[in-house]
């Protein structure tokens, strides 16, 4: 099993004093795939991966990148591994060109070709100093830095943030590019779902640190379905349906977003006494939008996840 | 790692070019008036103070866009080790500090070592003193690192690793020879190193491993021992109201008691004879005033050996350290008779064995005096000085040059010493020195068990046993105006407890007059009990068996009276912090075994020892735990109460897992 897999986690969980951040992820990137890991802006993204890269010691668990623990990797396997970090970091003072050249003597497999179309796909100057970069033009650089010594796996932490329409759209574009090597696993965080949508195969999706799904996109789109009730008169008090991630209440009718449909939760649906029932299309984005924003509708938590432990700290 | 290095270098190069140009220029000025003491001035202010600043700026700059994590992880993220990293970014910070920091020294040095810039010989060691202050700036360069990319909770505690590096500052103002500085500053860079590393590799926590993680409690540990000692010093400023009593001799030969109270700034003076009556004649008598000076014999300087006394007066007091001058080279200032001018600056070369004399117009060499007389600079000077310069500290205030073997009388207004005294081989000369009046001096020469009392053309006066000799105790000469008698002042070598000093009389042919040994007396206590209490509480229990007694009475000045209070608040808060520790380790969900460790560590270490055991560790958020309801610890994975494991988060239907079995991997 672990040879198909470029990443795997067991129970990995981190807390920052009383703060949890990651809770017992138990993650699997499949050998290969483009994978999309999804969450709002503070629900451990960025910790899992800083943890899946060995940059972060875990509190407990374990997590193994091609094959090798995470906390230990040794030089040769890292080289093996593309990181983009969150924000496109550049030495400031280095101008393109010598960024190449400082990058490119650590690593023992080097395309230049590939470091120059990417470069060029961006439009950047070699001569030009990293701090003058436009933000597009960074991220572009940072993409050339990580895929130039063609890396088994790259993982890309938020690598769209900042970005207008047109350099996010070259950069995907650049991944599609860089993906031509069939073998190699693509992991990037985003919150940005036309992205994930147009390049992910595969999907997690992390909520106030913990995983609430991973599966292909397509089993994810199967699996999110919306429904309409529509009653004669005010709606009844609903009952606990079992899968349901949001409601929301009109005049007579009951607009509910559910996952993993079941027959028990249709015939739940039915008891209700509602004069219609439709299914209708959900887009990705709004079942996304549902799944992690869903619950905030009522102001509730959702049910997963455990309260907050109290006090903690550093001196 | 050599791009890496490279990299640092190139990156940092711009802050030692400034660091450069900053001291060279400040050394500038010390050039243009060409101060003959240029190269220990490189050790002093204000370059004792900016060459560590440099240091922690330095660290700080290179390590300050790693604070963010992406920046760091940027660079770690790479085909090499993290140490390797580690390595190459503090080999390049180090070299281009101690670069700027020395290479401006270098050239001063240099600058001196021509002749005519500098009216003085110049010997290679003069480069050590600032040599040192620029290897401890590493220190602080580590301290840099630490502080900026250390976690912490607010400022304080964030500064505190800051301590290691100026108690190093100060411990090495205390070595006497250069390799006990280099065996410091090694020791302190080492754990100040471990510290940067522990907190670099893991990206601003406590540590990478237990060496680490110790050595940055050690740095954290120094800085609350600074804080603390800095308090007891600030209480100091408080304390308007002090007292110190000394022993002083009237004219007519009486020692008498005086005791001076401070009280608002305010000098009162109380006079009693030896029995404690009070001497009715100082009643109301400003002592401090000039026009009352007459009233007590003056002693200009002392026979001692200076080879004998201990560390740390021998650095502090007697410039017994490779800081100073001494012993390489030897200004001379009594080198003729009062009111008569010598155009020449004179200087005894210890490494020559001569006394060099140095035009102070073109500040060249033009000649040297050696026992047989003058020989010019560009000459082969017949004879030398044989051996050792006796009595350096206050050679400045003697015609007498004291050998072991001969005393000579300094006569450079006609180019030439007199050799005065002749010792045997059993006896040598330990010490010598002359008495007022300057236009009719007195001259003393100790050996190590005779005293001889001779004039200025060699006549001995008299001949007298030293008891106790040289090596036992130190002698203050004068002859008193009154009836030329000869007054010794005599105390012992190592102070052992309250002073207990020896007066003897001799009339003008030798004859002992009396010989007087007054009862020891106590000295009053000039720290408050509220400052020695300060001082117990933060004075870590081990460090206590490592002073001598009077060390910590010299150093603190803790009297017989705030003694109890000292020992009493260090060995309560001693136990204070053993009952502390116990609760934190509770808190902190610690072991029996480590929080045993920690106590005793904290038994020994004081207070600073909490506080660096709470910076090391992150407290850990409780939480209820679901199998059997107490407070669990939630950064452990199990139930220190009940051993069962935090249990996954729970499911509402929602999860969408393919294979559904990963959930549960």
């Amino acid at each position: 099993m672990t040879s198909d897999y470029a990443i795997q986690t067991h129970h990995l969980t981190r807390y920052f004093g009383a703060k949890r951040v990651v809770y017992d992820l138990n993650l699997a990137v499949p050998r290969g795939s483009i994978f999309g890991f999804l969450g709002r802006n503070g629900s451990g993204k960025t910790t899992s991966l800083r943890m899946i890269l060995g940059l972060l010691a875990p509190t407990w668990g374990s997590s193994t990148l091609l094959g090798h623990d995470s906390q230990n990797l040794p030089p040769e396997v890292r080289a093996r591994v593309g990181y983009l970090a969150e924000g496109h970091p550049v030495f400031g003072w280095m101008r393109v060109r010598d960024a190449h050249s400082f990058q490119s003597q650590f690593y023992p497999k080097w395309n230049r070709n590939l470091f120059n179309a990417v470069l060029e796909f961006f439009r950047v100057d070699p001569n030009t100093r990293a701090r003058n970069l436009s933000r597009g033009e960074r991220a572009g650089l940072c993409l050339a830095l990580a895929l130039a010594p063609e890396p088994d796996l790259l993982i890309l932490d938020d690598p769209a943030i900042g970005l207008d329409p047109v350099a996010r759209r070259s950069l995907l574009e650049s991944m599609v590019y860089a993906t031509r090597k069939t073998d190699r696993t693509i992991i990037f965080s985003s919150h940005l779902l036309a992205d994930i949508e147009r390049m992910a195969d595969h999907i997690a999706v992390l909520d106030y640190s913990i995983l609430r799904a991973q599966c292909s996109l397509d089993t994810f789109r199967s699996c999110v379905q919306q429904f309409v009730l529509t009653f004669d008169g005010k709606p009844p008090e609903l009952p606990a349906i079992r899968g349901m991630i949001q409601c929301i209440p009109r005049a007579n009718s009951l607009r509910l977003t559910i996952a993993n449909v079941t027959q028990e939760t249709r015939a739940l649906m039915q008891s209700l006494g509602a004069s219609r029932i439709d299914e209708v299309p959900i887009s990705l984005e709004d079942a996304f939008v549902s799944y992690l924003g869903g619950s905030f509708e009522t102001g509730q938590l959702p049910a997963a996840m455990p309260p907050e432990p109290v006090a903690g700290g550093v001196a | 790692m050599i791009g890496m290095f490279r990299k640092e270098l190139r990156e940092n190069a711009k802050w030692a070019m400034l660091i450069f140009g900053i001291i060279l220029l400040s050394i500038y000025p010390l050039m243009r008036r060409h101060d003959p003491l240029l190269m220990f001035e490189l050790a002093d202010a204000p370059f004792a103070y900016f060459m560590p600043i440099a240091g922690l700026l330095l660290g700080l700059a290179q390590t300050c866009l790693e604070v963010r994590a992406d920046n760091w992880a940027f660079v770690v993220h790479r085909p090499v080790s993290r140490r390797q990293i580690f390595i190459a970014k503090c080999a390049a910070g180090l070299l281009l500090l101690f670069v700027s920091l020395e290479l401006p020294c270098l050239l001063a040095a240099a600058w001196a070592a021509k002749p005519g810039n500098l009216r003085e010989p110049f010997s290679a060691r003069m480069i050590l003193p600032s040599l040192a202050v620029a290897l401890n700036a590493g220190n602080f360069y580590f301290a840099g690192m630490v502080l900026t990319l250390r976690r912490a909770r607010w400022l304080g505690t964030r500064l505190l690793p800051i301590g290691l590096a100026i108690a190093c500052g100060f411990a090495i103002l205390l070595t006497a020879e250069f390799w006990q500085t280099l065996l410091l500053i090694t020791v302190a860079q080492t754990i100040s190193a471990l510290a940067a590393w522990g907190v670099y590799s893991t990206s601003g926590e406590s540590g990478a491993g237990p060496f680490s993680r110790f050595a940055l409690g050690t740095m954290v540990w120094a800085g609350v021992i600074g804080i603390g000692a800095g308090i007891v010093g600030f209480m100091g400023i408080f304390q308007t109201t002090t007292s110190w009593t000394q022993w002083r001799m009237q004219n007519d030969g009486n020692a008498v008691l005086v005791t001076t109270h401070l009280r608002d700034n305010q000098r009162t003076f109380s006079v009693t004879d030896l029995a404690g009556n009070r001497l009715p004649q100082f009643d109301g008598v400003d002592l401090d005033d000039p026009a009352h000076a007459g009233l007590f014999v003056k002693f200009r300087g002392g026979l001692i050996d200076n080879r004998l006394i201990d560390w740390p007066a021998s650095v502090l007091y007697y410039r017994g350290s490779y800081r100073t001058d001494m012993p390489a080279t030897i200004p001379l200032r009594a080198i003729a008779p009062p009111g008569v001018r010598v155009r020449a600056a004179c200087m005894f070369n210890a490494q020559r064995g001569l006394i060099e004399m140095y035009d102070p117009t073109t500040r060249l060499l033009s000649g040297t005096v050696g026992p047989s007389g003058f020989t010019p600079a560009r000459a082969t000077p017949t004879d030398r000085f044989a051996s050792e310069l006796l009595n350096l500290p206050e050679q400045h205030l003697n015609h007498t040059l004291a050998f072991a073997s001969a005393v000579y009388w300094l006569e450079l207004d006609h180019r030439r010493v007199r050799q005065i005294f002749a010792a045997t081989s059993d006896d040598p000369v330990i010490s010598a020195m002359e008495s007022v009046p300057e236009k009719d001096p007195t001259v003393f020469v100790a050996t190590r068990t005779r005293l001889h009392v001779l004039r200025p053309g060699s006549e001995v006066l008299f001949t007298v046993p030293l008891d106790p000799d040289l090596a036992h105790n130190w002698y203050m000469p004068t002859v008193m105006s009154a009836n030329h008698h000869v007054l010794l002042w005599s105390g012992k070598m190592a102070p052992e407890g309250p002073p207990k000093p020896l007066v003897v009389e001799y009339a003008a042919d030798g004859k002992l007059i009396r010989r007087l040994e007054p009862p020891p007396y106590r000295a009053t206590v000039s720290m408050t009990p509220q400052r020695a209490g300060a001082l117990g509480v933060i004075y870590p229990l081990a460090a206590l068996p490592l002073y001598r007694e009077w060390m910590i009475s010299w150093l603190f000045q803790i009297g017989d009276q705030t003694w109890w209070m000292f020992h009493g608040w260090l060995f309560a808060s001693s136990i204070l912090c053993v009952a502390v520790t116990i609760l934190l380790g509770r808190r902190y969900g610690m072991r029996t075994g480590k929080t045993a460790i920690w106590s005793a560590i904290n038994l020994l270490s004081g207070p600073g020892g909490i506080v660096a055991m709470i910076a090391l560790h992150e407290l850990p958020a409780r939480e209820r735990c679901a199998a059997c309801g107490r407070w669990r610890f939630a950064g452990q994975q199990y139930c220190r109460h009940c051993d069962k494991p935090l249990p996954p988060p729970a499911m509402d239907g929602s999860e969408i897992f393919e294979p559904e079995d990963l959930a549960l991997a």
